[in-house]
């Protein structure tokens, strides 16, 4: 880590998008980074929220994209609106000429959209930070510069997220303003997998996508939503099996976690919720009859990207190329795609 | 009633670890010839063996698949399965709650184990450890197989969704762990390989907290012979074979072909 501790220049952030993602992920772990970042705007379509969550933040309100685009005095823009928004915002954010552009996931909903944001990353040379936690988490890159090379490295691998709902995780971290109201989600059991995969799945096809050799040839076995939210996914590519399940329930006990399974070496990565501004995550590597228990650096995430952020900011190299970030995406929805399908299919034989 | 003396195939002697077993059950059982007791492996002919035995009881070390046709239906002695998983004496305690298990929910079994040639026999100890819970599968379908472990989904007959899994690595120690998932309930039930006495882990989680259950230093394997002891005094009857015999059929179809 490359951050300098005393910054005389903060960098200016502005957001787009003020809902529980900004309020409870980004300026907590913003305040904490005082010294290297400063928030200057916080944009909301709804003028109430913007005030509101602006306020907290000592920055001015909006309800314009432009507006804050058009300050010169931020740096980083943060794309926190709704994911149909994602792929313009930032595009337009990269052709303001901002340094940094950080998106949440997913950064578009198509491949072609992906793809643009890369070219125009390309042309204007503003690098795009792609929200992913785990991705950043420092127990996960220690994990994996401690097991080496990852693609085609493990035959199982299997990713289990059972958490309650988030608004008791949002609680812990703050105190909400305009609380959008629980989506009520889709009926048919397809589209509750794609929403499953795209909204919580996607924090983890990342990683997933890291160890397999051939990402681009999977196959869905079985696709099946669960009650009263969640998703379970079996898929295989070139050999190497990925399970993948979620269940979000009234359970208290949160477990996030991603095992790998290789003829002589195993290891399980536990993450924490999400919201929650704790962290690393937990890693446990079995080999040759010694488990090795990794210490990362104590903070999660969230703040491991805000703090790559300002490296990159100030001439790092991305952690994670747009050409990768491109990659991901057109894997996560490619698994979107395939288990919806797969989905329908089981349906009708049920 | 006496000590039971118990002998038997020397393979089963070993992997049972009936010995040390027996050693740890003086007042019921003793290791001596004739013995009135009997334990074979569970290998290749099995059934065979069991259907051929003259002993007042026996024990089948570890069984692995056979043809269902081949199970004896009305076996001269009680019959019992010492499964590596399904034996451990946890598992009255845990069928209790999975009682009723909601049909909208799931159960998982996740095995590790250190060999592919050990996928059958975990396979048929899966879904032992299903049915001693109450939650037996009535359909199966194989979605992976290869030397790196399977997966295989199905449900009960309350239409409780099943998720079969092994996984193969010598990184860590052998074992099962099964994890129901509900809406408002979660159990976790993790059963450790039978070499020694280290207990299984049975959780139940709530919204309200979570309840860990008191553990039993027994293995499955001195279980098992506890059991097999009070079939023999009838005690207990010991219906293995029936359950193994609707097992067997329904994995014989997707087992690969050796």
């Amino acid at each position: 880590m490359s951050v300098s501790p005393i910054s005389p220049n903060p960098l200016g952030v502005g957001f787009l998008g003020a809902g529980p993602v900004t309020q409870a992920i980004h300026l907590p772990a913003l305040a904490g980074l005082g010294h290297l970042f400063s928030v200057r705007a916080v944009m909301d379509a709804d003028g109430g929220t913007a005030r509101s969550v602006a306020a907290r933040a000592g920055a001015r309100p909006s309800t314009s994209v432009q507006d804050v685009l058009q300050d010169e005095s931020i740096d980083v823009i943060a794309v926190c609106s709704p994911h149909p928004f994602h792929a313009e915002q930032v595009i337009e954010a990269c052709l303001a000429g901002k340094k940094v552009v950080l998106c949440e996931k997913p950064f578009a909903t198509t491949v072609e959209d992906a793809t643009r944001i890369a070219e125009v990353c390309a042309t204007t040379g503003v690098p795009v930070l792609v929200g992913a936690m785990h991705t950043h988490d420092p127990g996960w890159l220690a994990f994996t510069q401690a097991w080496g090379e990852t693609a085609g490295s493990a035959q199982h691998i299997r990713c289990s997220a059972v958490l309650p709902p988030n608004p008791r995780f949002e609680d812990f971290a703050t105190e909400v303003s305009h609380r959008p109201p629980a989506p009520t989600g889709p009926t048919a059991a397809a589209d509750r997998i794609r929403d499953g995969v795209l909204g919580l799945a996607i924090h983890d096809l990342p990683l997933i996508r890291a160890f397999l050799a051939e990402p681009g040839q999977i196959v869905v076995h079985e696709a099946r939503s669960l009650t009263p939210f969640g998703y379970s996914i079996i898929f295989s590519s070139a050999g190497q099996v990925v399970e993948l399940h979620a269940l979000m329930s009234e359970n208290w006990d949160p477990h996030w976690s991603f095992q790998v399974f290789a003829p002589t070496r195993a290891a399980t990565v536990t993450f924490m919720p999400s919201y929650v501004q704790a962290g690393p995550a937990d890693v446990v590597i079995d080999e040759a009859g010694r488990r090795t228990q990794l210490k990362a650096a104590p903070h999660n995430g969230y703040l491991g990207e805000w703090q790559h952020l300002y490296d990159v900011a100030h001439g790092g190299a991305p952690r994670y190329g747009t050409a990768e970030l491109v990659a991901d995406l057109a894997f996560a929805l490619d698994v979107a795609e395939q288990a919806c399908g797969a989905a329908a299919t089981t349906n009708r034989a049920a | 009633m006496g000590a039971l003396a118990v002998g038997g195939e020397l393979q089963a002697l070993s992997r049972g670890d009936v010995p040390a077993v027996v050693a740890s059950l003086p007042v019921s059982l003793r290791l001596a010839e004739p013995s009135d007791l009997v334990a074979l492996e569970g290998g290749p002919g099995w059934p065979e063996r069991v259907a051929a035995a003259t002993a007042r009881g026996v024990m089948v070390v570890h069984p692995t698949p056979a043809a269902p046709e081949a199970v004896p239906a009305h076996p001269g002695a009680p019959v019992v399965l010492n499964y590596r998983f399904a034996d451990n004496p946890v598992m009255p305690t845990a069928a209790r709650l999975f009682t009723d298990w909601p049909a909208d929910a799931m159960i998982e079994a996740a095995a590790v184990v250190a060999q592919p040639a050990e996928l059958d026999g975990v396979l048929l100890d899966q879904l032992a450890t299903l049915r001693r819970l109450g939650s037996p599968a009535v359909e199966l379908t194989r979605l992976t197989w290869s030397s790196a472990g399977y997966y295989l989904s199905a449900v009960t007959r309350t239409g409780v969704r099943l998720l079969l899994s092994a996984h193969v690595t010598t990184a860590t120690s052998p074992q099962l762990r099964i994890r129901g998932l509900a809406p408002s309930v979660a159990l976790e039930l993790t059963l450790p390989d039978p070499g020694t006495a280290q207990p299984a882990v049975l959780v139940r989680t709530t919204d309200a907290g979570a309840t860990k259950f008191p553990t039993l230093w027994e293995s499955s394997h001195r279980a098992g012979w506890r059991r097999l002891v009070a079939a023999v005094d009838g005690t207990t009857p010991a219906d293995d074979l029936t359950g193994l015999r609707t097992d067997l059929g329904l994995l014989a179809p997707l087992l690969p072909a050796s």
